[in-house]
């Protein structure tokens, strides 16, 4: 390599003190780099939580269900032994009969919520995956492009 | 690198003073169509291939104030690069040199340490000196673009505490991955470094599989215990030293179970053992409670708990202990609660400490069964093993033996030179065109 002279070096200083200047003000990642670094929210950032949220607000009548049994149990206290072991026997019973329900529907719910996951991870690597290769094709697209001008120039050159 | 070439070989012409003119017009037009930090980043090259100023090194760890294993590692990566380039330290809340040099060991006073704090994180009501990057609203702004863009004023940005939701801006770029810890989001960016480093051969099987992405090298984390004397004072004692975590994840609780087992089943052969269980943890740990109350349900002599201790203490623990149990990942589904390397297991080799741990995570490439330690996949693996150590003095003899002289493998020397060798030819290739 041969020795550059220090005015060059100079210059080099000064263009990048000016870039740099340039480059401070932009804010976004974004636009520093010419291209879209993420995607839009979508779909994907789907919150389960949320989910869970929406099937309680859904069903907020269970909330008056459970304040109605409370009021029944609180009225066993004033009957006799019979009544209150025939209640209990009718409340067990039910119970038995929504717990075995109960769990078909959360194993069935568990599921499709695990099948959901799998398909979103799956569906999120297949994403970034053609997003790389769109990102890589652009880049080549450039090259081609700047190849292309480059021999323009040189054509008209000779 | 094209545009890099073509500005270079205008520099390199026979009258570079004419040609400035046709740079300057070329960087504009880099800077219209690929953005103004493609342009920038063909000068902070220039200037490091010119000679004109040392290479400019980000190392970028958001929990560098605290004491901890992945923030030894990162220095001690910053220590190896410090005399041949600018190193800056990057945190997310203020740290001295001075305490750096207090918890390593290591003279980083060539190094510039800078604060960047994260907004999103400042804006919440409770206002903490961590935060979980598993937080971030995916649905808003990329909260870690402040990181990106000061990345980006550097030649090489070292990512090191495997926030993925950094994009990397500067000419070279290393992702240092303890363990991928979260699915890819749209802040996914760790395909856009140039490297992945990782901690263990383990940690690199995850990446693979969770992100579909290939590790470039593995650095194992440099462990630094070997004993200042050759004089051993052994005794009949099984030693575990872990962090007394929240959740449970290290498994004190189960150390104390099955050693209350081991003593009704083995009665004889346990004579004069006893179980030292030592480890961190923060004020008021309900699972250190849980650890305390179950010991009692042992003779004192039998178990003791250590908690907090000095280095000074930890080392002189490792060089009177026999047995090291190590039992994280046991019975568990997830891999996250395996062991991602194992530095505690090392230090026990390097104190002739014979290990006995759970076949797991990177234990498995620490270890040779039969070897220098013991494996288990279960409890009662784990009593019979132990058992068996208990009863056989030579085996153990040698057994500490060969765990010492394969533990050398991971001293801090072996890790920089590691370190020095990957950025040598970094280094060597970004100087360069």
């Amino acid at each position: 390599m041969k020795k550059i002279p220090k005015e060059i070096s100079d210059q080099v200083k000064e263009l990048k003190r000016k870039t740099q200047e340039q480059r401070q003000q932009i804010r976004r990642i974004s636009e520093l780099v010419k291209k879209e670094i993420e995607r839009e929210p979508g779909i994907w950032e789907y919150d389960f939580d949320e989910l869970e949220q929406e099937i309680w607000n859904k069903h907020s009548r269970i909330q008056d269900k459970i304040k109605d049994l409370s009021e029944q149990i609180s009225e066993c206290s004033g009957k006799s032994p019979r009544d209150i072991y025939r209640f209990y026997k009718q409340l067990r019973g039910n119970f038995i009969r929504q717990n075995v329900i109960n769990q078909e529907i959360i194993s069935f719910y568990l599921a499709v919520i695990l099948t959901l996951q799998k398909i979103k991870d799956r569906l999120n690597s297949l994403e970034f995956r053609v997003d790389q290769i769109n990102r890589e094709k652009e880049e080549l697209m450039i090259e081609i492009q700047e190849l292309k001008l480059q021999l323009m120039k040189q054509e008209k050159e000779q | 690198m094209n545009d890099f070439k073509n500005i270079w070989n205008l520099i390199n012409s026979d009258h570079p003073e004419q040609s400035l003119n046709q740079i300057s017009s070329h960087l504009e037009k880099i800077t219209k169509n690929k953005g103004v930090q493609h342009s920038y980043n063909i000068l902070l090259k220039l200037e490091v291939v010119l000679g004109l100023r040392k290479p400019r090194v980000a190392l970028y760890d958001n929990a560098l104030h605290f004491i901890g294993g992945a923030q030894k590692y990162g220095c001690t990566i910053a220590n190896a690069l410090k005399d041949v380039c600018d190193v800056t330290l990057i945190s997310h809340r203020k740290i001295s040199l001075e305490q750096l040099k207090d918890w390593y060991g290591m003279d980083l006073s060539p190094c510039q340490i800078k604060v960047i704090e994260i907004p999103f994180f400042e804006e919440r009501t409770e206002r903490t000196d961590t935060f979980d990057a598993g937080e971030a609203d995916l649905k808003g702004e990329n909260p870690f673009h402040a990181v990106s863009k000061e990345s980006g004023e550097h030649d090489i940005f070292i990512n090191n505490c495997m926030l993925e939701m950094v994009y990397p801006l500067s000419n070279v770029s290393e992702f240092v991955c303890h363990f991928p810890e979260r699915e890819r989001s749209r802040f996914f960016h760790v395909d856009q470094y140039t490297h992945i480093i990782c901690n263990s051969q383990y940690t690199g099987e995850w990446i693979k599989r969770k992100w579909d992405l290939e590790p470039d090298e593995v650095f194992y984390p440099p462990v630094e215990m070997m004993p200042s004397t050759d004089e051993v004072n052994k005794e009949k004692m099984v030693l575990s030293v872990s962090r007394f975590e929240l959740s449970g994840k290290k498994q004190q609780l189960e150390m104390v179970r099955i050693f209350e087992k081991m003593l009704k089943k083995y009665p004889q052969q346990t004579k004069g053992w006893h179980l030292v269980i030592a480890g961190g943890s923060v004020d008021d740990n309900p699972y250190l409670e849980r650890v305390r109350m179950a010991s009692k349900a042992l003779p004192a002599k039998k178990i003791e708990l250590k908690v907090n201790l000095s280095l000074e203490e930890i080392k002189e623990l490792y060089q009177r202990a026999r047995i090291f149990w190590h039992l994280a990942g046991l019975e568990q589904i997830d891999p996250e609660r395996a062991e991602h390397f194992g530095m505690t297991t090392v230090e026990a080799m390097q104190n002739k400490c014979v290990p006995v741990v759970y076949r797991g995570g990177g234990q498995k490439e620490i270890i040779k069964d039969q070897k220098s330690g013991l494996f288990f996949d279960t409890k009662e693996e784990l009593m019979d093993r132990t058992h068996e150590l208990m009863g056989s003095p030579s085996r153990l003899e040698t057994l500490a033996q060969t765990a010492f002289e394969e533990s050398k493998s991971y001293t801090k020397q072996h890790f920089q030179h590691k370190v020095t060798t990957h950025f040598d030819q970094i280094l060597k290739e970004y100087g360069s065109v």
